[in-house]
This record gives structure tokens, C-alpha cells and sequence, in this order.
């Protein structure tokens, strides 16, 4: 057993061979053989969880699909009580055409295919420079590049928005020293400047999980690699990107999944560059938008079923591709 | 021994239970002391000019990530008048405890209960959290039954359900169970992470050996006891993982709180600071003043939280790879 | 990116989402059910929701200690948005609805989300205490759906210093307005600021000059964002917006907000009375340099007219004790009594009352004292005061407020950068509008 973890290559689990005794005694067939019992007990262990994600997951999830399958209705002023009636699949015809909904999917496709591939090579980067120097150094260093990660979403914007103000922000100065004029909210700016916030926000995290698959190299190969004479960043290059391979496909697919999915900072940089940033800028604000201020919930639900689809598609795509890549 | 009931205990059982624990704890030591030893660069010979450019890198990175929590450091110890006339980047008049004192005692002091209830509710859901992720990982992981394929596939599948699908319909369920606005509702709910059960079961499948199973059932140890006294030893690390991630995520979220929680005296520490932020300048007091140095102090466990967990991370987070 | 940075972004995103601001609902609620007769007999304890952290919570204390018929129980919201997400999820669950709920939104959008009930005959009695402006703001098609409600009126902030400097008198008509600023721009200062993201200026104008958005026509909707009166407003807009007379701070980026305020380079700054002492804790260099106005008129008006619409506070459905609620609102607006608890402990200072029919009393004590220099806070009362009884009170804006107004956000903004003309960003949101009431069901017709 290698005392290193394993990268295992199978989801599968291991069956466990019964000794020749018990195999003999089950040829006896009670009601319940023990390797019967034994497998019930080794599901148990799993049944807390699969309770608790019926009830919290999944339940909603039914609940919130059964919204998007009705409509509501108002007439006259609009005072009175609405109808709701069942509209079958209405809301997500009206959501495959709507010019809307698709146009801030494909901004939103954009800004992800650029950013996602900025945010894994950055960490990637991250993770083999960390991987290069002493344990010590490393591990002072590992420190400083989590801190965006310990510090939560909105104190995050908070300090960018202040570090990006033209009036009191010192990047603006800073920039201005190489003589770059930067003006962060500014229209043409401003995927730069949440992109920005993006990967400041993740690379330290991804880091990490980069590094823990460089981890399960085996060591022997670099040492082979140096005897050989090959330059530390040969080595990098050469063994150990293809090796996490694997786990740059994992934090990709996540982030991917989380940013086309991206509410937060929009939302807030529409108030500073509105005539760029509009209300349905990005899908889930056309459905948030449904949702609370056009009021119409069960439109918004049968969006974001649209919009979970859309990421399902696009996930299996890239693994796809990848996979393929990789064989 | 009968021919019809598992092989039962000739030998005493506690013993060799023991004996496997003890067996199993050596094991992991061996592991963590390797990994602890390993330095690649110690095996190598001469460093030269590449290690500069990577030091240089990893100090730009460095200063790129830290710079903007030292904005927040500088500006906590400032007076609100400094806050936005002074240079950003470095102290002014230094004020950081008449800051804190503000933030302490504004409304009645509630900022220390929020930082309790945010205490309370990362410690309590993440041990549920830890405990329900690891079973599921490792039953996942070591055994062979019907529904697994199943379960694996909602566990992968539900990475990607949007969240904003799921707000209202959980909103009614918590009214439905009498959860709403109880602290339940930010403690339950969280135990269930098929991300952390995914975790767990990689690890699980590296890290516990089948015949350390094999050999403590022959012993006579039924599953549980088996789960409980030899295999969580050996996941201790993902265990800890599961246990630090939950526990920042818990502590820096302010969106189930939000949605779930009513009265201001439940909330945790972000959905408080949240509040403050959306208020904006208050008549007596600048909230934004508040919210830098809340935010600050908020952030201090987490620090300190990563620090004292150190070692758990430190070789990684190892995720494996969806094959 | 980890999965909990990803869940966690999923989950801030719906989370963000359901935050910010749900109002428009999707009608699963009654229409407003007719109010129970007023006789409740023993101690009463209703709830009432709101999102001031300091004064309240006193004012409901004082209210319990002299009333032993009724029992107040203060709910506190993180914030004006977190109140409406947990009022609009009370609303579906049906259960624990309050009592008492703050302005949140436009009154006709709280009918048309079946959320308020007609309390017309607990009003009656006491209407007339409170101001024309407020009682109006309260109502829809004659009924009291709210409480009579003041308006926060619009004046003006004016930088002497910088007008003296110049040699300009601070003007008294927006026609006037306009060429001043002209004048202002030669030396590099605006005469105004008018956020991106923020239209409110627009409607404020709109509503001086006597525009009519919307309004109720037997069982329909008149809808007219393009009337005359509107038209007046946006052509002064347009000409402030054309040669660059305005600055366009925004009000997310505060800092540099209040430094450009402070800087000398902004000349006018409109606000209400609740305003000023934020602008005094933030401001430095201009402290003393402002001087209180009347807001502009437009020329030809015939009487002095100030703007300001409110969003009054209403009964929810569902609430079984609307006469509580109702007295015990009375009690908080128009007391001695409340309004003394209401008192800042701090700073000793208490709100205006701005749903009263007279504030004059009110209006010099919450006058800071740095920021008007040698103007005495009586002068600046009186401008307060003035303000808040001209003011129309009431905007009506529709039954889908909440679905038209980012549109009108993002119009402003392209009308802002001068991508498109705010003539132009009128005729889109009208036509958002009809598109918006036509998938709704509601019927409407278009006026001239």
C-alpha cells in the first residue's frame, strides 16, 4: 500500500472476497446471508446522507420544477387575485426563444471560456512554483496566497470596489506610474475588472487542490528527470502538468459550472457602469429578474431548469473533450 | 464457529480490534511522516537561477493576494474622517480601538453575538457535516451495493443544480418542517454535501485498505465498529479537510441566513456585516467605518483557523480525478 | 475554482437574488380581504417589521408601557431589502404574517401582489391629522391601502463658496439651472450630479412638472411616460446631459462620492432632510460652505411645487388585528409621547415627522450644525419645511413599478453615457411597460 494517497482510478468500490468459510456457511442459505447483511450495513453508512439530500435537495428541487409547469394570470388593474392555471411546457418554450436569455448565456459562455482557462493556468502556475522551492518557504508562502480565500465574497467586493475607485483607490496612481491610464469602471474595462476579482478570489484555493494532486508524482521520475539533466522547468512542463492533468479538468468543470452561474459581481458593477451592465446581463440575473421584479416565478424557475440543462450540456462537453484529449 | 452465522470470535475480540487499531494508527503515521519529510529540493542538486525567478513569482503572487486584506487591515485603523482622505495603502491616525470599541457596543453590542452564532452555527453543522460526509464516503467507497451507481450519479449530477432553483421551494419546506427561523435551519441542512461526500469517498478508496478490512472481519468487528474504531483513523485527513472547508464556508456565508433566519439576534457574523453595508451611512455612525473593522475581525478566526489546521492542507487538498 | 467557492457562488447567487429586493410576486396570494371589525377584547400582541436599528426598537417600548390593550413585538431586518425578500417568503408561507409593514414599495405595487388590506375605515377617523400629500400617497382609487405617508421633499444643498467665488446667484428656476451651469463649466465645476444608476432625479422632475405616468381609469390603466409635463423635465435633462454640465458619480462607489462632493467641483446637491447629517459626517473641506435652497421651479409654474413620493406603509393580509396595527401607527406618527422616545440617544436628535400636516416644529432640529456655516438652522428649517408642504406627495407608478423600474435603470444609464437620448429612453421603457402588462394580463391603454 503506497503510503501516499492514491489517485484511484476506478469509482468503483472493491468487493470484499469472503473467506472460504463464510462462503461455505452461505451456501447454507439463511434468509439473509451475512455477505447480504454485509452489504446492507456498508449502505447504511450512506443513508444519513441520502435521507438528508432527499429532503433538502431534492425535495426542493421537485417542488421548484412543479413551479415551472404553471403560470399565473391577473386582469383588470392587476388588483385582484391571479389565476394560476397549468401551463405545461409554456414557460420553457417561451425560455428556448427568448433573445434575452440567450444573448447573457453567450456573454456569460464567453466570459467563462476566457476566464476559466486564465484562473486554472494561473493556479496551475501557482501550484509548480510552490511545488519548486523548500518545504519551508513553501509552506510560508501557501499561507499568504489563502488569505483571499479566507476573506468572504462581499468583503471582497467591498475592498475591490475601494481599490478600483478612480477618486480614492491607489491602483489608479499605481498603474499610473508604468503610464497605463486604468479606469476600472469603465465600460471597456469593467469584464477586466471582475475577472479580476474572480481570480484573485480562487487561485489560492485552486492552488491547493493543484498541488495536492503534484503531490501523488512519484518522486523517483523527477529525480530520474535531474539526473538526466533536465532543467526544473522542463520537469514542470513535462511531468508534472500532464499528471494533474486529471484534477485541472475537476476545479475546471467546477469552475466553469460556478461561472456561468455568475450573479454577485455583476449585480454589483451594474450601478457603477450601467450603461454596459444591464439588468439580464448574465442569465442569472434574467432570472432573478424574472423572479422578484417582473414577479413571474414560475417563468424564472423554468429558466434556471434551462440554465442548470445548459451547464449539465456544457460539463459533459468539455469532460468530453478533455477525456479525449487526454487519450 | 457455526456453518450458518459469521465467523465468530474464537479469539478475544477486543484484543484484536486493538491490535488493528494500533496497526491502523501506525499506518497513517508512516504517512503523514512521509509526507511531512518529502522536499524534492533537497534530493536535487544545484538551484541556480531558477529558483529566483521563482521566489520573485511567488512573492508578486503573494503580494497580489495579501495586498488587498492589507487595505483592510490599514483602513480598520482608521477614524472615519481619514478613511477616504488619507493615502490607502498606509496608516494614518492610528484609531483601531476606538474602531473596535465602536463596533462592540454599536446597537447594543449585537456584533458579539453575532460572531457567537456564527461560532455556533459552523461548529455544530460541520461536525454533522464531517461525520454524515465520511460515513456516506466510506460506505461509497467499500462496499458493493444496489443503488450505488445511483447515488453516485445524483452525487455528480447535483453538482449542478443552481442554487437559485432551489431558494423559495426550500424556504416553504423549512416553514412546512417549523425549521424556519430556528437555528436548526442553519445547522441541519448543511450535513448533506455531495461535494464533501465525493471527497470522502476518493479518499476512502486511497486511503483504507481492503485487507486491513478483510483481516479486522475475520477478527470478528462488525462494519461499524470497524468504521469507528480502525478506518476513520485512517481518514483522518479527509475528515479534516471535509471538517476546515465546511466550517470557512459556513462562516463566511450570508445567504441561507438571509433567506432562513428572521430576527437580527440570530444572524451570523456576514449576514450582520451584510445588513450594515446595505444601510449604508447611518446618521450618527458611518456603517462602512463598522463594516471594515467587522469585516477584519471577522476574518481573524478564519486565519487563525487555517493556521492551527495547517498540516491537513498543507500536502494539498487531494481530490482525485473523475474518471 | 473549489465547489464551495462554486456552491458558494450558486448559493450567494440565488442568495443575492432572493436578497436584493423581491417585490413584484407572482400571484399566488388573495385579493385584499375585508379588515374584522374592530373589537378585540383582551391584551393584543401583534408584530411589527422594520429595519431601524436605533430608534424604534424605543418607540415600541414607550408605546407598550402606555397602552395595555395592544402589545407591540419589533421585529428587526437587516435592511430595507432583507424586510421585503422575508415579507414576500412570510406572504407564501402564510403563516406568522405581521402586523405592520414600513414602506417597501410603491402602494399600488403592494395591491397588485395581494399584500395590503383596505383599512379605509381606521383612517377615516384621523385622517386629518396628516397632510394632504400624505393621505393621498396612501391611497389607491380612494381607498386606504396604507398609511397616510409623507414624502422626504427634495431641497437643495447649495455651495456658496463656489458661487460667490464666481460671482453667480444659485438659481431658482431649472431653466436658470441650466444656465448656470453653463456658466460653471467654463471654471470646471458641475452645477449637478446625476448618477448612472439612478434615475430618481428624472421622476423627481417628472412629478414637479405634473407629469402622470399612470393612472386608473375605470377598470384599466392610463399609461403616459411621454406626456408634456415629462417632456419638460427631460429636455432640461438633455441640456444639462449635452453640455456636459453634470458629473456622473455613483453612489456604489461612495468615497469617491462624498470626495467629489466635498471638493468644491459640484456646485448643487438636492436632497431630503434625512441626508444631511450623512453628508456632514463625510464631508471635510466644504464643511460651512453650504447654504440650503428652495429646489428649482420650472418657469412657467404656477405655484411653488416641491417633489418627493412615498412609499407608505401598510396592514399586511392575513393580519387579524388591523385596528391595532392602526393605532398603534397613529400613535407613533403623531404622539408627543412617541416622538420624544424616538429621540437619538446619542445625538439627541429626532426624526421629521413627514407625514404630519404641519412639521415646522421638527424640521430646525435635525439640522446638523457644521455643514451650513453661518446659515442658522431655523433658515434652514424653514427651507425644510417649506419643501415638505409643497410637496405633490403622491407618484402613482404603476401596477409593475418593480418590473419597469430596472428598465428605466439601464434606459438612464445608456441615456447617462449618452448612448441614446432620454427622449429615446422614455419611449423604450413605455414600450417595456405595455409588453410587460400585456404577459400579465392587465389591462391598460396607452394615452397622449
Amino acid at each position: 500500500m503506497s503510503s501516499r494517497l492514491e489517485v484511484r482510478k476506478s469509482l468503483d468500490g472493491r468487493e470484499q472476497e469472503p473467506s472460504r468459510q463464510a462462503r461455505a456457511g452461505a451456501s447454507a442459505s439463511p434468509r439473509f446471508s451475512w455477505r447480504t447483511k454485509q452489504r446492507l450495513k456498508g449502505a447504511s453508512f450512506t443513508w444519513p446522507f441520502v435521507i438528508g439530500f432527499a429532503v433538502f435537495t431534492l425535495l426542493p428541487m421537485v417542488i421548484g420544477l412543479g413551479q415551472s409547469l404553471f403560470a399565473s394570470k391577473t386582469s383588470g388593474l392587476g388588483f385582484g387575485a391571479a389565476t394560476v392555471s397549468f401551463a405545461g411546457f409554456e414557460n420553457f418554450a417561451r425560455g428556448f426563444i427568448d433573445p434575452v436569455f440567450w444573448s447573457s448565456m453567450l456573454r456569460v459562455s464567453i466570459y467563462a471560456v476566457v476566464i476559466v482557462p486564465v484562473i486554472q493556468l494561473i493556479s496551475l502556475a501557482l501550484a509548480l512554483l510552490i511545488d519548486a522551492v523548500k518545504r519551508r518557504v513553501a509552506n510560508r508562502f501557501r499561507l499568504l496566497l489563502l488569505i483571499p480565500y479566507m476573506i468572504p465574497g462581499i468583503v471582497a467586493i467591498m475592498i475591490w470596489l475601494y481599490l478600483y475607485s478612480p477618486v480614492v483607490g491607489p491602483l489608479k496612481p499605481f498603474f499610473g506610474l508604468f503610464g497605463i491610464h486604468a479606469d476600472f469602471f469603465s465600460s471597456g474595462m469593467i469584464w477586466v475588472s471582475i475577472g479580476n476579482l474572480a481570480v484573485w478570489g480562487s487561485i489560492g484555493f485552486n492552488m491547493l487542490i493543484l498541488f495536492g494532486a503534484l503531490q501523488a508524482v512519484p518522486r523517483e521520475i523527477f529525480d530520474a528527470a535531474r539526473v538526466d539533466g533536465a532543467s526544473e522547468f522542463r520537469i514542470a512542463m513535462s511531468i508534472k502538468v500532464p499528471y494533474v492533468r486529471g484534477s485541472l479538468v475537476l476545479t475546471g468543470l467546477l469552475s466553469i459550472i460556478g461561472t456561468l452561474q455568475i450573479f454577485n459581481e455583476p449585480t454589483l458593477f451594474r450601478s457603477i457602469s450601467p450603461e454596459s451592465i444591464t439588468k439580464d446581463f448574465t442569465p442569472s440575473m434574467v432570472i432573478y429578474n424574472q423572479a422578484f421584479q417582473v414577479g413571474n416565478l414560475n417563468y424564472a424557475a423554468a429558466l434556471s431548469i434551462i440554465l442548470a440543462a445548459v451547464v449539465g450540456v456544457a460539463s459533459v462537453i468539455i469532460y468530453r473533450l478533455t477525456n479525449k484529449v487526454e487519450s | 464457529m457455526t456453518l450458518t452465522s459469521p465467523p465468530s470470535k474464537v479469539l478475544d475480540p477486543k484484543n484484536d480490534t486493538r491490535k488493528l487499531e494500533l496497526k491502523a494508527l501506525r499506518l497513517r503515521k508512516r504517512q503523514l511522516k512521509t509526507m511531512d519529510n518529502d522536499d524534492p529540493s533537497e534530493i536535487s542538486g544545484k538551484r541556480g537561477r531558477s529558483s529566483w525567478i521563482v521566489l520573485i513569482g511567488l512573492v508578486l503572487f503573494a503580494l497580489y493576494s495579501v495586498g488587498p486584506a492589507w487595505w483592510l487591515i490599514v483602513s480598520a485603523t482608521k477614524s472615519k474622517e481619514d478613511l477616504y482622505t488619507t493615502d490607502a495603502m498606509w496608516f494614518a491616525n492610528f484609531k483601531l480601538f476606538d474602531n473596535l470599541a465602536s463596533l462592540f457596543t454599536y446597537q447594543d453590542g449585537i456584533f458579539g453575538t453575532w460572531l457567537w452564532n456564527s461560532l455556533l452555527y459552523a461548529f455544530a453543522s460541520s461536525i454533522g457535516h464531517t461525520v454524515v460526509s465520511m460515513a456516506a464516503g466510506y460506505g461509497l467507497a467499500m462496499y458493493a451495493f444496489r443503488g450505488k451507481g445511483t447515488t453516485m450519479g445524483f452525487i455528480i449530477g447535483s453538482f449542478l443544480i443552481p442554487g437559485a432553483l432551489l431558494t423559495i421551494p426550500s424556504y416553504l419546506l423549512f416553514v412546512q418542517i417549523g425549521m424556519y427561523d430556528t437555528i436548526w435551519a442553519m445547522i441541519i441542512p448543511a450535513f448533506f454535501s455531495p461535494f464533501a461526500v465525493y471527497l470522502s469517498k476518493v479518499y476512502a478508496e486511497g486511503a483504507v485498505p481492503s485487507e486491513l478490512l478483510e483481516a479486522a472481519r475475520i477478527d470478528g468487528a462488525g462494519e461499524y465498529r470497524i468504521f469507528f474504531q480502525i478506518s476513520s483513523r485512517l481518514m483522518t485527513t479527509a475528515g479534516a479537510t471535509i471538517f476546515l472547508l465546511h466550517f470557512v464556508g459556513s462562516w463566511n456565508g450570508f445567504f441561507g441566513p438571509l433567506v432562513y433566519l428572521r430576527g437580527a439576534d440570530k444572524w451570523p457574523v456576514m449576514l450582520g456585516l451584510y445588513s450594515w453595508l446595505q444601510r449604508g451611512t447611518d446618521s450618527t455612525v458611518d456603517l462602512t467605518g463598522l463594516v471594515i473593522t467587522g469585516s477584519l475581525v471577522a476574518t481573524i478566526p478564519m486565519v487563525i483557523l487555517m493556521i492551527a489546521m495547517q498540516r491537513y492542507w498543507r500536502s494539498g487538498v487531494a481530490m482525485g480525478s473523475l474518471k | 475554482m473549489s465547489l464551495t467557492n462554486t456552491k458558494r457562488k450558486a448559493l450567494s447567487i440565488s442568495a443575492a437574488v432572493a436578497a436584493i429586493g423581491l417585490l413584484a410576486g407572482c400571484g399566488s396570494a388573495s385579493a385584499p380581504a375585508p379588515a374584522a371589525p374592530a373589537a378585540d377584547a383582551g391584551p393584543v400582541t401583534i408584530d411589527v417589521w422594520g429595519w431601524d436599528a436605533e430608534s424604534t426598537q424605543h418607540v415600541v417600548d414607550a408605546f407598550n408601557a402606555s397602552h395595555d390593550k395592544i402589545k407591540v413585538n419589533y421585529v428587526l431586518q437587516a435592511s430595507n431589502t432583507a424586510t421585503q425578500t422575508n415579507f414576500r417568503n412570510v406572504m407564501e408561507s402564510k403563516k406568522d404574517i405581521p402586523c405592520w409593514i414600513p414602506g417597501i414599495a410603491p402602494i399600488s405595487t403592494v395591491l397588485v401582489n395581494g399584500w395590503a388590506q383596505d383599512i379605509t375605515k381606521y383612517i377615516e377617523p384621523i385622517k386629518d391629522t396628516y397632510s394632504k400629500g400624505a393621505q393621498a400617497a396612501a391611497q389607491v382609487d380612494g381607498k386606504y391601502y396604507g398609511f397616510p405617508a409623507g414624502p422626504s421633499a427634495t431641497f437643495m444643498m447649495a455651495n456658496k463658496a463656489v458661487y460667490e467665488k464666481y460671482g453667480l446667484a444659485v438659481p431658482k428656476t431649472w431653466e436658470d439651472f441650466v444656465t448656470t451651469g453653463k456658466e460653471l463649466k467654463t471654471h470646471g465645476v458641475t452645477v449637478i450630479n446625476l448618477a448612472g444608476e439612478d434615475p430618481s432625479t428624472l421622476l423627481q422632475m417628472s412629478q414637479q412638472a405634473g407629469a402622470n405616468w399612470f393612472a386608473i381609469d375605470g377598470d384599466k390603466w392610463k399609461v403616459n411616460l411621454q406626456d408634456d409635463a415629462t417632456m419638460k423635465a427631460v429636455d432640461i435633462i438633455q441640456k444639462l446631459v449635452d453640455n456636459d454640465l453634470v458629473a456622473h458619480q455613483t453612489y456604489k462607489d461612495r468615497p469617491a462620492l462624498y470626495s467629489y462632493f466635498d471638493s468644491g467641483q459640484l456646485a448643487t446637491v438636492p436632497l431630503a432632510w434625512w441626508s444631511m447629517t450623512g453628508y456632514q459626517t463625510n464631508f471635510k473641506a466644504s464643511l460651512g460652505q453650504w447654504q440650503a435652497v428652495d429646489v428649482p421651479q420650472f418657469k412657467d409654474a404656477k405655484q411653488f411645487v416641491s417633489s418627493g413620493f412615498a412609499d407608505p406603509g401598510f396592514v399586511p393580509v392575513g393580519c387579524e388585528h388591523p385596528a391595532a396595527a392602526v393605532e398603534y401607527i397613529n400613535w407613533t406618527s403623531s404622539s408627543k409621547d412617541a416622538i420624544e422616545a424616538g429621540r437619538n440617544k446619542k445625538t439627541g436628535s429626532v426624526g421629521v415627522p413627514t407625514n404630519l400636516a404641519d412639521v415646522s416644529a421638527y424640521t430646525a432640529d435635525v439640522v446638523p450644525d457644521k455643514i451650513f456655516g453661518a446659515q442658522p438652522a431655523a433658515e434652514v428649517g424653514a427651507v425644510i419645511s417649506k419643501a415638505q408642504n409643497a410637496a405633490v406627495g403622491k407618484f402613482e407608478r404603476g401596477p409593475n413599478y418593480d418590473a419597469w423600474f430596472p428598465e428605466l435603470q439601464d434606459q438612464w444609464g445608456k441615456a447617462m453615457a449618452k448612448q441614446i437620448t432620454l427622449k429615446q429612453a422614455m419611449a423604450n421603457v413605455q414600450a417595456f411597460i405595455a409588453k410587460d402588462l400585456d404577459s400579465k394580463g392587465i389591462k391598460y391603454e396607452v394615452s397622449k
